[in-house]
C-alpha cells in the first residue's frame, strides 16, 4: 500500500493557478525528488502536503487516511515532519530545545537522552546549548532535519535543502539524508534546485511546469523528454532544435 | 545616607512586587499579542476574592494565593476560548475595544457587589515592623517581596525548565513553524491566557495585602503593568524584572522626595520617554522568544 496518495490537487491564489490537477502517489520509505522551473508550483505542493495551505480541489492520503482537511500540526503528530527553504527553526531557543519541542510527540522514549541521540546523528550534539539564532546555514538546515526527525516522521518533506550551500556542506547532507534514510527507513520528498545532489539519492523524479505534471520517471530520462526541455528552456529551444543541422 | 538605603530596601520590595504583577501582561502581550486592558481589573477581581476568603472563610491572603491563580488560571481559559479567540486575529483595535469593555465590566461588577468603599485585608501581621540595623522592615512588605521574588521565579522555570515553556516560547517565535513541528497554537493560547489571568488575580492577593482597594483602581495598575512592559521591554522574565524594579525605585523616590501626588504623573513622563527614545526597553526584546 502507498504510504501517500495525493489526486487531482488543485490551488489557485486569486487569479494565480498554482498547481492545475497534480496526481501522483509514494511508497513506504521511498525517495522522490521534485524539481521545476521557478513558479511551477513545488513549494505550493509541499504546502498542501504539510497542511500550511489548503487546496481548493483533490484529495491527499497518508498511511491509508484523508488528511487534506486536516491541521498541520495534526499531520506533524501523524508523522509528516518537513523543512522550510528559508530555514524556520525558533532562533532564541538552544539547538537542543528546537529538538525538544516536537520530540514531545515522538512517540514512546521521548526524552533528553532521545534528542541527544537525534542531535548526534547531525552532528550537533556539540552545539547543543547554543541559541539556534547564532548557527551557520549549513547549521541550521541540519537543525531542521533534526527537528523534524524527532517527531519519529514516516515521511520527510524536505523545500531545497541543499539550496545556498557550498559543495562541501551539499556533500555533508547528501550523506546525512543516505544515513537517516537507512538507519529509518523514513520516506522522502525532496524539491529541489540542485539536481546534481538530488540525482545522487533518488531514482524517481517528477517536474512540474505551470502546475502540472509534466514528466514522471528515472531522472536520465528527463533529458529526452521533449516537455521537460520545453519547459526548462522555452519554445525558442524548439525552434533552433527544428533548424539545427 | 540611612534615608537613601531605606528608600533602595523600599524599591526593592515593591519593585519585585511590580515584577511579577506585570508578568501575566507581558506574557499574553508577547505571545498572544494581545494588549489587555482590562488586566488591572483582573488584579482588582483577584484582591477582592482574598478579601472575601478572609472575610468568610478566615484564610489568610498568602494561602489563597493558589486558590486565586486557579480561578484566574480558569478565567483566562474562558475569556480566550469565549472572546479573545473570536477577536485576535482582526485588527488590533478590535482587542482594544474589547478588553476595554471587559475593564468596565468587571470593575462595575465589583461596585455592585462589594460597593465603592476601601476595602482591606487586615491581616495580623500588617502593621507589624522590624530594625535591620538602620533599616526599619515592615513585615507585610518583606513577606510580597519574599513571594513575588518566588513566584517569579517560578514562572521562569515554567518557561524554561518544561515542555509547556519551550512550546510557548516556540510559539510566541513563530506560529506556523511551530505548528509543523506538532504544536496547536490554539492550545498553547489558551494555556499562556491562563497563565497570565492566574498571575494576575494571584498578584491581587499580594496587593490587597499591601495597600486598600476599590474596584475603580484596576485602571491604574493596568498602566502599571504597561509601563513595566515598556521599560522593561516585553523580551523576557527578566525584562519584566528589570521594568518592576525601574518602576519600584521611580515610584519611592519621587513618592519621598517630591511627594505621593508625583509618582503616578513621574512614571507617565518616563514612559513616554521610554516610547519616543527607546521604545525596545531596557533589555529589549520583542517577544518572549527573541532577544
Amino acid at each position: 500500500m502507498s504510504l501517500l496518495v495525493v489526486r487531482d490537487v488543485f490551488k489557485s491564489f486569486g487569479g494565480n493557478v498554482a498547481l492545475k490537477g497534480v496526481s501522483f502517489s509514494l511508497g513506504e520509505g521511498e525517495i522522490l525528488g521534485i524539481v521545476g522551473p521557478n513558479g511551477s508550483g513545488k513549494t505550493t505542493l509541499l504546502n498542501v502536503l504539510s497542511g500550511t495551505v489548503r487546496q481548493d480541489k483533490g484529495s491527499v492520503f497518508f498511511g491509508g487516511k484523508r488528511v487534506d482537511r486536516l491541521s498541520p500540526h495534526v499531520r506533524a503528530r501523524m508523522g509528516i515532519g518537513r523543512t522550510f527553504q528559508i530555514t524556520r527553526l525558533f532562533s532564541n531557543l538552544t539547538v537542543l530545545e528546537n529538538v525538544l519541542v516536537p520530540l514531545h510527540y515522538g512517540g514512546p522514549g521521548s526524552d533528553g537522552k532521545r534528542a541527544e541521540e537525534i542531535l548526534g546523528m547531525v552532528g550537533l550534539l556539540h552545539m547543543k546549548d547554543v541559541k539556534a539564532g547564532s548557527l551557520s546555514l549549513a547549521q541550521r538546515k541540519r537543525l531542521e532535519l533534526a527537528r523534524a526527525l524527532s517527531l519519529n516522521p514516516r515521511l520527510l518533506l524536505l523545500d531545497e535543502v541543499f539550496a545556498g550551500l557550498n559543495p562541501v556542506s551539499v556533500r555533508e547532507i547528501l550523506d546525512l539524508l543516505r544515513r537517516i534514510h537507512s538507519e529509518t527507513g523514513v520516506a522522502m520528498i525532496l524539491v529541489e534546485h540542485v539536481l546534481k545532489a538530488l540525482f545522487q539519492i533518488t531514482r524517481r523524479v517528477i517536474v512540474l511546469s505551470e502546475g502540472r505534471v509534466i514528466y514522471e520517471g528515472e531522472p536520465e530520462g528527463m533529458a529526452n523528454s521533449e516537455e521537460v526541455i520545453k519547459a526548462y528552456l522555452g519554445e525558442r529551444y524548439e525552434a533552433f532544435r527544428g533548424k539545427g543541422p | 545616607m540611612d534615608t537613601v538605603l531605606q528608600l533602595l530596601v523600599e524599591s526593592l520590595f515593591l519593585g519585585t512586587f511590580y515584577a511579577f504583577m506585570s508578568l501575566g501582561f507581558s506574557l499574553t502581550w508577547g505571545v498572544l499579542n494581545i494588549i489587555n486592558l482590562a488586566y488591572g481589573s483582573y488584579i482588582i477581581l483577584g484582591a477582592y476574592l482574598a478579601y472575601t476568603l478572609h472575610i468568610y472563610l478566615g484564610l489568610d491572603p498568602v494561602l489563597s494565593l493558589p486558590l486565586s491563580f486557579t480561578g484566574g488560571f480558569l478565567l483566562g481559559l474562558f475569556f480566550q476560548r469565549f472572546l479573545m479567540n473570536r477577536v485576535m486575529n482582526l485588527e488590533p483595535f478590535m482587542v482594544l475595544i474589547l478588553t476595554f469593555g471587559l475593564d468596565i465590566f468587571i470593575a462595575n461588577a465589583l461596585n455592585l457587589i462589594f460597593r465603592a468603599d476601601i476595602r482591606s485585608i487586615d491581616v495580623p501581621y500588617a502593621e507589624r515592623s522590624h530594625l535591620l540595623g538602620p533599616l526599619i522592615i515592615t513585615e507585610v512588605k518583606a513577606l510580597v517581596f519574599v513571594l513575588s521574588l518566588i513566584l517569579t521565579a517560578l514562572v521562569y522555570l515554567l518557561l524554561h525548565r518544561t515542555w509547556t515553556g519551550r512550546a510557548i516560547r516556540a510559539v510566541a517565535l513563530d506560529r506556523e513553524g511551530a505548528r509543523t513541528v506538532g504544536v496547536s497554537p490554539e492550545k498553547i493560547f489558551l494555556i499562556t491566557s491562563g497563565i497570565g489571568t492566574g498571575i494576575a488575580l494571584a498578584s491581587g492577593n499580594l496587593y490587597g495585602v499591601l495597600q486598600g482597594f476599590t474596584p475603580f483602581d484596576g485602571g491604574m495598575l493596568t498602566v502599571k503593568a504597561f509601563l513595566v512592559s515598556i521599560v522593561g521591554g516585553l523580551g523576557r522574565v527578566e525584562s519584566a524584572v528589570a521594568g518592576g524594579l525601574f518602576l519600584g525605585v521611580l515610584e519611592v523616590f519621587t513618592g519621598f522626595y517630591l511627594g505621593e501626588g508625583w509618582k503616578f504623573f513621574a512614571s507617565l513622563i518616563v514612559m513616554f520617554l521610554f516610547l519616543i527614545l527607546r521604545p525596545r526597553g531596557l533589555l529589549g526584546g520583542k517577544y518572549y522568544g527573541e532577544t
